[in-house]
């Protein structure tokens, strides 16, 4: 219930602005700024530096004839749909958890989930490059346990064109953090405790309350999370960096479009162009969040 | 939450499928440890299992490497962590509790930048940023991150306080509060949880940052704990135990605030904090 205060009102009303006053400036300063900036050399072939001239449309018209630019969208959508795959085993997970009968394992799982989110993400980068590592990583040392791989041979699983998408997809198997899970399970503990009495009643299977009561009732928080997931797959680029470096891999193949900007922008100096894909990027990211708000049914 | 109990076997495969999904979340942490203690030789040979003898002085290399950066790294997050919720806090009471001619837009000025991708402002802002004459100071790392974070903090917390009963705000006002009483004696008290859980967020988003201080800061003395850390991971023949031993030092000062903080954290997740 909030106060409505109507324009009448706003003789007295006016101070209240004043608690939003402090955030809006340095918004207005330190993000619209930048932005209003990076729009205005849309129009300007810019180096970020010395080099600054008015270009027209030009940038415009290369975004739109840029084919390996919208690949690396297809790449990104590549990676925004596995992650919705991705999302399937924290929801089960989270299911799970929520039936575990002893309160007590229940808390002590959750806290055990929470302790991986500390340690610092680049040791999680590190292990995994080591393990698609050719000569003396994980996983082509599993393949040759099992014969599957001579002892000599080696895939080389981050500069094989092939492999690299997939390489990184299945990267942070099994896709499982505590950030979604409690979020799920958040959503699962305030569906009231007599519809599940009454399914149970009905004589509902396990499988049956999943789809039917706590799925639905969990949409809420699967949007959220698929909103916030859509955001940040759009915008990532340095995990991907750091992965297989600033040119994307072998022949760029795994190129996203945050990584496109930060190439052509800091080795290419072509920052007018830089800021064109940012927006293109903006305009793609609100497109797709438009999508999920409308199509993702939510029971409220 | 207590069930009637379908089956014993039911109940085991429930614990089995939870504990092989933890055996896999902790396999790098368990790694970071396990490999800090080894040489390169010892860890091409058994990455997997400790072997002796144990290389201790990998964090004395690593404490040498970042110990003098942990003070700049706690400093900067803190400070912009701190900032952000402050005012995060304030504005999302704004949000949740009127509705001021106006409301509506101001609220999309800053959920809109969610979707702003950070990576096409690094060179406008890196201008700015020069032209306020906080290059190579913390503040160049502080003020982006107070303004960046409340935009996703705003959005979480207006959610949040929306859902506080009004009679709670009823009462203080018959009491003749003020609003800024009433978010000290009710908003914050309410919310600890979820604001815990989003200081904590923004603390380990804060503790990986490495393109911002890459970018402002060029004295080394400034500089914070993980572009050390990727100088280390850079330098011509990799250690991996000199480089497991930073990176767990790295992570002493996060496990000290989540000890203190773990039940907030679980709860303010738990607590339905976060939603749409």
């Amino acid at each position: 219930m909030a106060v409505d205060v109507s324009v009448k009102k706003l003789r007295y009303y006016w101070p209240v602005y004043l608690l939003i006053a402090i955030p809006l400036v340095l918004v207005l300063l330190f993000s619209y700024y930048p932005i209003y900036n990076g729009f205005i050399h849309i129009f300007y072939r810019w180096n970020g530096d010395t080099v600054e001239e008015f270009i027209g449309l030009g940038n415009i018209i290369r975004v739109l004839n840029d084919t390996t630019l919208l690949n690396s969208f297809g790449v990104v959508l590549i990676f925004v749909i596995a992650n919705v795959v991705k999302m399937i085993l924290p929801i089960i997970t989270a299911v799970i958890l929520h039936h575990v009968i002893n309160d007590r394992a229940g808390y002590v799982y959750r806290v055990l989930f929470v302790i991986p989110m500390i340690i610092p993400a680049m040791v999680g980068i590190l292990i995994w490059k080591y393990f698609y590592e050719p000569n003396n990583g994980v996983l082509n040392g599993i393949l040759r346990a099992c014969n599957f791989l001579s002892g000599t041979d080696s895939i080389q699983w981050l500069s094989d064109e092939r492999l690299v998408l997939p390489a990184l997809i299945f990267m942070g198997f099994p896709w499982v953090g505590a950030f979604g899970v409690l979020i799920y399970l958040a959503g699962l503990q305030s569906i009231p405790e007599d519809v599940y009495e009454a399914a149970e009643v009905d004589g509902a299977g396990p499988l049956t309350i999943f789809f039917k009561i706590e799925l639905p009732l969990i949409m809420t928080q699967i949007r959220i999370n698929l909103v916030l997931m859509t955001i940040g797959t759009l915008q990532a680029w340095e995990n991907i960096y750091l992965f297989v470096g600033i040119n994307g891999g072998p022949n760029g193949i795994a190129t996203v479009p945050g990584l496109r900007i930060f190439r052509d922008a800091f080795a290419e100096g072509l920052f007018g162009y830089g800021c064109a894909i940012g927006f293109v990027i903006f305009l793609v990211t609100l497109a797709l969040t438009f999508v999920n708000n409308k199509f993702v049914k939510v029971d409220k | 939450m207590a069930r009637k109990v379908r089956s014993k076997t039911a109940e085991f495969f429930k614990h089995l499928f939870i504990c092989v999904i933890l055996l896999f979340a902790f396999i790098p942490f368990y790694l970071m440890l396990n490999i800090s203690l080894k040489d390169n030789e010892q860890f091409f040979n058994n990455p997997w299992l400790p072997s002796l003898p144990f290389h201790w002085e990998n964090y004395v290399y690593g404490w040498n490497y970042i110990g003098g950066k942990i003070f700049n790294t706690a400093f900067v997050a803190m400070t912009s962590v701190a900032f952000t919720l402050v005012f995060a806090v304030v504005g999302a009471y704004f949000f949740a509790r009127f509705k001021m001619p106006g409301s509506k837009f101001l609220f999309l000025v800053f959920t809109i930048l969610m979707m702003y991708p950070g990576v096409a402002n690094m060179v406008p802002m890196f201008k700015l940023i020069s032209s306020l004459g906080l290059y190579n100071s913390h503040w160049a790392l502080i003020i982006p991150a107070i303004a960046g974070g409340q935009a996703f903090n705003i959005y979480v917390l207006r959610n949040f306080i929306e859902e506080i009963p009004q009679d709670l705000f009823d009462a203080i006002e018959i009491d003749g509060g003020s609003i800024l009483q009433q978010i000290w004696h009710i908003v914050v008290p309410m919310s600890m949880p979820i604001i815990g859980t989003l200081a904590i967020l923004s603390i380990i988003g804060q503790w990986n940052n490495f393109i911002s201080p890459l970018l402002y800061l060029r004295d080394d003395n400034l500089q914070v704990i993980s572009v050390a850390l990727l100088y280390l991971d850079g330098e011509y023949t990799k250690q991996w135990g000199q480089l497991m031993a930073g990176y767990t030092i790295a992570s002493i000062p996060l496990v000290v605030m989540f000890l203190f903080c773990m039940k907030l954290f679980v709860r303010g997740l738990s607590a339905g904090a976060i939603k749409g």
